[in-house]
């Protein structure tokens, strides 16, 4: 099994980026932030450091920053054409397989499998699948008489996520996977990584100590939606205190997080690990962007 | 711009659509939640009506939807755009192919849902059939230039929705639900501690709201969208807002005394004090047509 590491590209040039990374293979970027995708001089910087071809990452890209991601793209075609490119955006997948189809290994990232089941990624126990019933019809549209009517919970007579709402059909997912050459696909659920594993024979991976909860471009390093940004987050992990959570919940960069652990399974392919510094004394910003005081 | 509103009922569709919505939009006659009709019929009067008011009408299926599920919505939704039904609101990339197959391809505008943040998460849609684009809460007036002039756009009101957390990867339960059962409000408008330090789930506030209702409506945007809600009292305020706000930015205002008058129409209405959105209010009645 492939173990990799996330790499901010604000961290390349620190001190103590070489034992961090050890042996490991280099994810390139960030998943959740437009301001921490990598450039070409990234590229390149990460493949002289460990001698090898860093994993670039993507996350969901505005037009700007798909065009700055572009500009990777065209130099990577180019010059180290079969450079892994985790897609995290429908968008960005469209492109590649317009401009580089067979360029690059393609990889859906966690906010793909994410987008093809949405509500099954909550933490273990946390699940509230929700048949979907009506006055005198099931699902199919065939007649029923004398059910109840309304929502009803998990029907146990019909098993496999296909009977649930918010799982893509594993047929069109299979499809998907064909059509645009995908090489792997990745989650830090472990229902989705079974789902793939029991369903198709593509390569799995895993990221691990954090599942993800939510995601925003309200950076709370940066006090909102910045424009530019010199990435003062780092690894810093925040640890949320409240009593009102069943879970530990984390904060770290522009997304929150619960804890998670690493799958074990045969099909596990490659782990990724997000390095982690803990940060007890943080005062979240305010007012720099999002929150002017005036007009 | 245009109003396009969410709505549960026939009483809903008549008041707003009297009251100067452009369009009413919907779930499908089976409840998928409770924010939806029950029966076809009160959904195939909702569109009669809007008909004879030259208004549009939407079904809303931007949920992702088992297989075994794609027959009944295909038919249900046949069924509906042969008595009027203008188009669908959609999110599952899997049902729109399978539309598509089935040679279905009436109007399809994005939800919120599809995490359109680029033009080419368009194009995507655009090759599916999609015509018409909701634009994500946080995407920026400046990120938005390409996507505003390839199709015609849809924005939520900022100043009443403009989520913390991007939809659809915000995983989190509603208070009281699994994993949130001591939980009174949602997480991301609950209190935290960081060490020492308080901690809340950054937000914006009116003045940004208000901005970038302003610009998005001077980049063109052609839609207001007020989402759907078990608060009947709050939608009908939020409406009302909404109405006086288009309003304001048809007169061309500049930006300054509308980002004023934002600030000061919202803190007066003080939308708090009719409490949460997904909070059922059965008790409120509509109020008379032309009130």
């Amino acid at each position: 099994m492939d173990q990799a590491i996330l790499l901010s590209p604000t961290l390349i040039s620190r001190r103590g980026t070489p034992e961090l990374i050890k042996n490991s293979t280099v994810y390139l970027g960030d998943e959740f932030c437009i301001h921490k995708q990598p450039s070409y001089a990234d590229f390149v910087a990460v493949s002289k450091m460990t001698g090898k071809s860093p994993v670039l990452m993507s996350t969901l890209l505005t037009d700007p920053a798909l065009e700055s991601y572009a500009g990777l793209l065209s130099e990577c075609a180019k010059k180290a054409p079969g450079t892994e490119v985790v897609v995290n955006d429908i968008g960005l997948l469209r492109f590649i397989d317009m401009n580089y189809r067979g360029k690059f290994r393609i990889i859906l990232g966690r906010l793909m499998t994410y987008f093809f089941d949405t509500k099954h990624t909550r933490l273990p126990g946390c699940t509230r699948p929700i048949l979907w019933t009506g006055d005198d019809s099931d699902p199919s549209g065939r007649k029923v008489s004398g059910r109840k009517t309304g929502l009803r919970r998990e029907d146990k007579t019909r098993k496999a996520w296909e009977t649930k709402l918010d799982a893509t059909p594993i047929a069109y997912i299979r499809d998907f996977i064909k059509r645009y050459a995908v090489e792997r696909v990745e989650t830090d659920s472990d229902y989705i990584f079974r789902k793939y594993a029991c369903n198709t024979d593509i390569k799995i991976s895993f990221y691990y100590p954090l599942r993800l909860m939510a995601m925003t471009r309200f950076c709370p390093f940066m006090g909102g939606i910045a424009p530019r940004c010199s990435a003062p987050c780092g690894t810093n992990l925040l640890k949320l205190k409240t009593r009102q959570l069943d879970y530990q919940l984390f904060s770290k960069g522009n997304a929150y997080f619960a804890k998670n652990k690493l799958v074990k399974h045969p099909r596990l392919d490659r782990a990724i690990k997000m390095p982690l510094t803990p940060c007890s004394g943080f005062k979240p910003v305010t007012n720099n962007y999002t929150c002017p005081g005036r007009p | 711009m245009r109003i396009t509103i969410g709505i549960k009922s026939l009483d809903e569709a008549d008041y707003f659509l009297h009251q100067g919505a452009d369009e009413i939009y919907f779930g499908p006659a089976v409840p998928s939640h409770r924010a939806s009709f029950s029966k076809e019929k009160e959904i195939l009067d909702s569109i009669r009506l809007a008909k004879k008011l030259q208004k549009k009408t939407l079904l809303a299926l931007n949920e992702i939807y088992s297989r075994e599920q794609y027959g009944f919505l295909l038919a249900h939704a046949r069924r509906l755009t042969g008595n009027g039904l203008d188009g669908l609101v959609v999110r599952d990339v899997a049902l729109l192919e399978y539309f598509n197959s089935e040679k279905f391809r009436p109007n399809f505008v994005s939800s919120i849902m599809s995490s359109c943040f680029n033009s080419q998460a368009m194009k995507f849609y655009m090759d599916l059939g999609v015509g018409r684009f909701t634009l994500h809460s946080q995407i920026m007036p400046e990120d938005a230039v390409k996507m505003v002039s390839a199709a015609e756009t849809i924005m939520f009101v900022s100043c009443l929705f403009l989520e913390p957390n991007i939809v659809p990867f915000c995983f989190f339960t509603y208070p009281g639900g699994p994993g949130a059962s001591k939980l009174k409000v949602r997480p991301c408008k609950a209190g935290f501690k960081c060490g020492r330090h308080d901690f809340r789930m950054l937000e914006s506030n009116l003045y940004f709201q208000a901005g970038l209702l302003y610009d998005f409506h001077k980049l063109g945007v052609q839609w207001l969208k007020i989402p759907r809600q078990l608060n009947t009292r709050k939608l009908i305020t939020e409406f009302k807002i909404t109405r006086f706000l288009n309003l304001l930015l048809e007169k061309g205002l500049d930006r300054e005394s509308f980002v004023k008058a934002v600030t000061e129409l919202m803190t007066r209405a003080d939308l708090n004090k009719y409490g949460s959105s997904y909070l059922i209010k059965p008790d409120v009645d509509i109020p008379a047509r032309h009130a």
